[in-house]
């Protein structure tokens, strides 16, 4: 009783610090989004559904449309570069694996505007990827965050991948599916957490690092999270900028609920018992 | 699979050359004499100069440096005793609690970032250090939790009874079993924090004042501005501290597996 006691003590910082620092202030956030701006950029305790009705007009919703389609592409761009690669690193020979997660570690070190200033340096017209032209506009744009993300995807896929052996892709081999049947319900299902999860880390900060736009957008180019730094930095509209966040709150929660739901293993079998019916 | 294999390793070469790409051309420039980044005019080392004699830079590293070691200390001192007094506990808090210190890694950093400052300046906190402190610690605790709390799941609970039965008081049980038996995890989890800390733009840029800059911080507000060659010397300088860094950690690997 008493050593229970005492391990209920041991836990009590933790329990302070997750009520105060983050319960209370995004419960804060969210009442916040209800709230009044006065004209002298305070905040007035006066009840409104306005900043929420803005958000589903004009430019908002525009730029938050094209914010979704960019975090798409940058998601679809980082599969198909980053699954293969965190398959392949999980299949290699473990001296190779050490290797490659190293070279994919140390660059982790250094700080990421720094690299993506190296980046800034080779579209530079006068840069070694000069040629290409596209420095201040949308592609610049997508490349610089497939870059920023695509550590994450192929960790996750690493990591899952790395688990399963390669037997049961074999034994699909060996009685009888060809290479993409064996890759469809053998690998493709053992790895898709690590491909789901990599898929929620790089579409979450897709809608949200702004400082990328910023960086290799030329200003024309905005993502969610920019209208959040817009209305904090600049408009000083708080209870918006609040009520921009508890949306894209949201829709973080729904997609890693949606991910978590997902369970591969039972979605193949039902594939298969489909395809078993048929002749 | 031999033919495969070879096709396999072209590939993650290919994507290890993108990967490092950036960072070789950041090493080559800051050794360039010139102010255009793009063209070669001569060895150099004069952007080493500059970047060393910057009072704002070296002030904005040591802050970066001071702000990851407390907060991943003080994350650790959060997260090591309640990892180890929820270790085969669910009741109802103990759940919520382990969803709840995982929000701050699940929300884009923008929203974090957003939450504290609202937060923040309702409490009327001081807009710097303690702020940038409060705001990095929450996620640290993430990550140091779950590394020490997978750990503490393969610890043998016989390890810690035979510890009590043979009269050691829970204090010097902690001390020279659990903390031993844990440390590696409670150490990477701690390194993966600071590493977190040390690049992080987009919550420090909302929690900090006037006067309190980040690494992070200065180097996107100089980018922003405009051309400065002396980011290609810091881009050398933390790549020679991460390759130390990371072979003295092998080092150490090696001698405590022999």
């Amino acid at each position: 009783m008493k050593s229970k006691k005492r391990s209920i003590y041991s836990a009590l910082p933790l329990y302070l610090f997750t009520l105060v620092f983050v319960l209370l202030p995004i419960l804060y956030a969210g009442f916040l989004s209800f709230m009044t701006r006065t004209d002298t950029w305070a905040v007035e305790y006066l009840f409104t559904l306005k900043n929420y009705t803005d958000i589903f007009s004009g430019i908002y919703l525009e730029t938050f449309l094209k914010s979704l389609r960019l975090a798409l592409e940058v998601t679809v761009i980082t599969v198909l570069i980053g699954y293969p690669a965190g398959l392949f690193i999980a299949g290699v020979s473990p001296k190779w694996q050490s290797f490659f997660l190293t070279a994919q570690m140390v660059p982790f070190w250094i700080n990421s505007i720094v690299r993506l200033y190296s980046i800034i340096i080779m579209l530079r017209s006068d840069g070694i990827l000069g040629f290409l032209h596209i420095l201040y506009t949308y592609p610049a744009v997508v490349a610089a965050m497939v870059y920023a993300v695509l550590p994450f995807m192929i960790y996750s896929v690493y990591s899952c991948a790395v688990k399963l052996s390669e037997s049961g892709y074999e034994a699909a081999r060996i009685l009888g599916a060809g290479k993409a049947r064996a890759f469809l319900d053998i690998t493709l299902p053992m790895t898709a957490k690590g491909l789901l999860s990599g898929i929620t880390f790089s579409f979450i900060p897709a809608m949200g690092l702004f400082f990328i736009p910023t960086l290799f957008g030329g200003g024309k180019i905005l993502v969610f999270g920019n209208l959040i730094e817009d209305q904090l930095m600049k408009v000083h509209n708080l209870p918006f900028a609040a009520a921009l966040s508890v949306f894209l709150m949201i829709l973080t929660g729904a997609i890693i609920a949606v991910t978590n739901r997902l369970d591969p293993v039972e979605i193949t079998r039902r594939r298969s018992h489909r395809q078993g019916r048929k002749p | 699979m031999k033919k495969n294999t070879k096709a396999r390793i072209a590939y993650l070469l290919f994507i290890t050359f993108l990967t490092w790409l950036p960072i070789i051309v950041g090493v080559i420039y800051s050794f360039n004499s010139g102010r255009s980044a793009g063209t070669w005019s001569g060895f150099s080392l004069k952007w080493y100069a500059k970047l060393f004699r910057d009072r704002s830079m070296i002030s904005a590293f040591s802050n970066s440096i001071l702000l990851g070691v407390s907060s991943s200390l003080l994350a650790a001192v959060i997260s090591v005793p309640a990892a180890i007094s929820f270790r085969n506990r669910s009741s109802t808090v103990v759940n919520l609690t382990r969803s709840a210190l995982m929000i701050p890694i699940l929300v884009p950093d923008i929203i974090l970032g957003m939450v504290f400052l609202a937060f923040f300046r309702l409490l009327d906190l001081p807009f710097g250090m303690l702020t940038l402190i409060i705001a990095h610690t929450s996620f640290s605790i993430p990550y140091i939790y779950t590394q020490v709390s997978a750990r503490l799941a393969s610890m043998d609970d016989n390890l810690i009874a035979a510890s009590r039965v043979l009269g050691a008081g829970p204090v010097r049980t902690f001390f020279e079993i659990t903390l031993p038996y844990i440390s590696p995890a409670l150490l990477s989890g701690m390194i993966l924090s600071f590493a977190m800390s040390f690049d992080d733009v987009i919550i420090s840029i909302f929690v900090t004042g006037v006067n309190v800059n980040t690494l992070p911080i200065k180097v996107y507000t100089q980018v922003k501005t405009g051309m400065t060659p002396e980011v290609n010397a810091l881009c050398t300088v933390m790549l020679a501290v991460a390759l130390i860094g990371i072979s003295l950690s092998a080092l150490i690997k090696r001698r405590y597996s022999k």
